[in-house]
């Protein structure tokens, strides 16, 4: 059953179907959240707003829309929603709790972390959605309003600076 | 295609065979390229491997959460006017008319009784008086070809379509109702409602358009914002989603706004759009979003 499948039934009422959705995007929902604010407990509670939002409006979803999308558009709306609500926000100051690791991995994480948290917000942003998010080029153009062209673009910008941010903090 | 481009699609994999061989070659004589390659592979992979797991209290938490808006959902179910109830009313409606006609037959046996003997001459438009019948049969016959006495079907059909207008109607004043609601929850039923009708009244557009100029919460404001987006889009509609962007400074109600703007092709907004991506007090990612909206307002041609 695709996604799109899956959500349709939802929005009919087959609410059992929104445990295929979820299990299917609760950990890239859930890393999409951690790379944009430290705190895990946080990035837990907003993962599940997501979902709450997506059976609260599961009216309002459309048949044939990539549910990719449209599930992203309410991540992002949950992430206004936190930054509105919790104006002294530091964005990316520290250094995400990521759950169990060895002290390599941890190590490996803060640095990439740090790098990402120094980003700027347009390459930050299209990064995690083709990562996390496992977008195609053609869905982060229309979730960010950008051709497929800009896309690749922005990624290949987003690496490099990516890279020379993670290689200046993991060698000082 | 750029060479950004190209190394975007060989690191994602997403380059042709043909595609990757030739710049593999290339690769092989350009080592400043290969450097470079090698390290965003490097920093691609290490994004990979920093993904965090999710845990059992978060599925529990879920599991839960969705538990609750099971049995929510049947509650709604049970109070919503069901699409079978309607029909079950067209069919009740059907049966009565067929019962009354059937019972009136019922009431004149020996009408129906004398007319049976009658069938066999041609049906003529004016009858005569056949010397041979009794007055009675004589009556029987009259009053079994009088237009009165037939069934019409076109009343049936008259009647379903009063009751579908009626429950049109009703929808509606439960709509408008549910909208002067003091429960937001009640308010996003209403909206829920609102959205489920085919070319709605005037009236009703009107109170969802008063329900996005005032409405308290936030909620309440985007359910109408993606509620009106599903109706006809008249020139009222348009200027109303402008002047909302306009008057709010709420960064999720801008980015639904403008998102809805760019879809509905609302050249209009671009004024709007590019005061809000100038306006240093509007929320970073709003201001974006607003430029992207205009590169892609702008090239729609009237």
């Amino acid at each position: 059953m695709t996604d799109e499948q899956a959500m349709y039934a939802v929005s009919q009422g087959d609410l059992d179907k929104a445990a295929i959705l979820y299990e299917r995007y609760k950990k890239s929902l859930l890393n999409f959240f951690l790379y944009r604010q430290s705190d895990r407990e946080n990035a837990r509670d907003l993962t599940q707003q997501v979902f709450l939002r997506m059976l609260r409006y599961r009216h309002t979803y459309r048949e044939g829309a990539s549910f990719r999308t449209w599930v992203l558009e309410i991540a992002r709306n949950v992430f206004f929603d936190y930054l509105k609500q919790n104006p002294t926000y530091s964005d990316l100051a520290d250094v995400p709790d990521m759950g169990e690791s060895d002290d390599e991995t941890e190590e490996q994480h803060q640095y990439l972390h740090n790098a990402l948290a120094q980003l700027p917000d347009q390459y930050r942003e299209v990064l995690l959605l083709s990562r996390f998010q496992n977008m195609s080029y053609e869905e982060i153009g229309q979730t960010l309003g950008l051709s497929v062209a800009n896309v690749k673009v922005r990624v290949f910008r987003a690496m490099q600076k990516l890279r020379d941010l993670y290689f200046n903090v993991s060698s000082e | 295609m750029l060479n950004e481009q190209i190394i975007t699609d060989y690191l994602m994999g997403h380059l042709s065979e043909a595609e990757r061989i030739v710049f593999e070659q290339r690769l092989t004589s350009d080592p400043v390229l290969r450097k470079e390659v090698e390290e965003l592979r490097r920093v691609w992979q290490d994004l990979q491997n920093a993904e965090a797991e999710t845990d059992d209290e978060m599925d529990a938490l879920f599991y839960r959460s969705l538990q609750g808006e099971k049995m929510l959902e049947t509650t709604i179910v049970a109070l919503k006017p069901q699409p079978w109830l309607t029909y079950l009313k067209y069919a009740a409606a059907v049966a009565g008319v067929a019962i009354t006609f059937w019972l009136g037959r019922q009431s004149a046996p020996t009408q129906i009784e004398y007319r049976t003997i009658t069938a066999a001459p041609p049906v003529q438009k004016s009858i005569e008086r056949p010397q041979s019948l009794p007055e009675t049969v004589v009556e029987a016959v009259e009053l079994t070809n009088h237009p009165k006495n037939k069934p019409k079907e076109e009343t049936i059909s008259q009647q379903i379509a009063t009751l579908r207008r009626e429950m049109k109607m009703t929808q509606e004043l439960v709509i408008l109702s549910l909208l002067k609601d003091q429960s937001a929850s009640e308010r996003l039923k209403g909206l829920n409602y609102a959205a489920a009708l085919n070319n709605p009244k005037p009236a009703v557009i009107q109170a969802l358009i008063k329900t996005l100029r005032e409405d308290e919460s936030l909620n309440v404001r985007l359910s109408t914002i993606e509620t009106l987006e599903r109706f006809k889009q008249t020139d009222e509609v348009k200027k109303v989603l402008v002047n909302q962007l306009t008057q709010t400074s709420e960064p999720t109600e801008q980015t639904t706004l403008i998102e809805t703007l760019v879809r509905m092709r609302v050249k209009e907004s671009l004024p709007i759009f590019e005061q809000l991506q100038k306006d240093e007090k509007v929320d970073r990612s709003v201001r974006l979003l607003a430029g992207s909206g205009i590169g892609e307002l702008a090239m729609i041609t009237d």
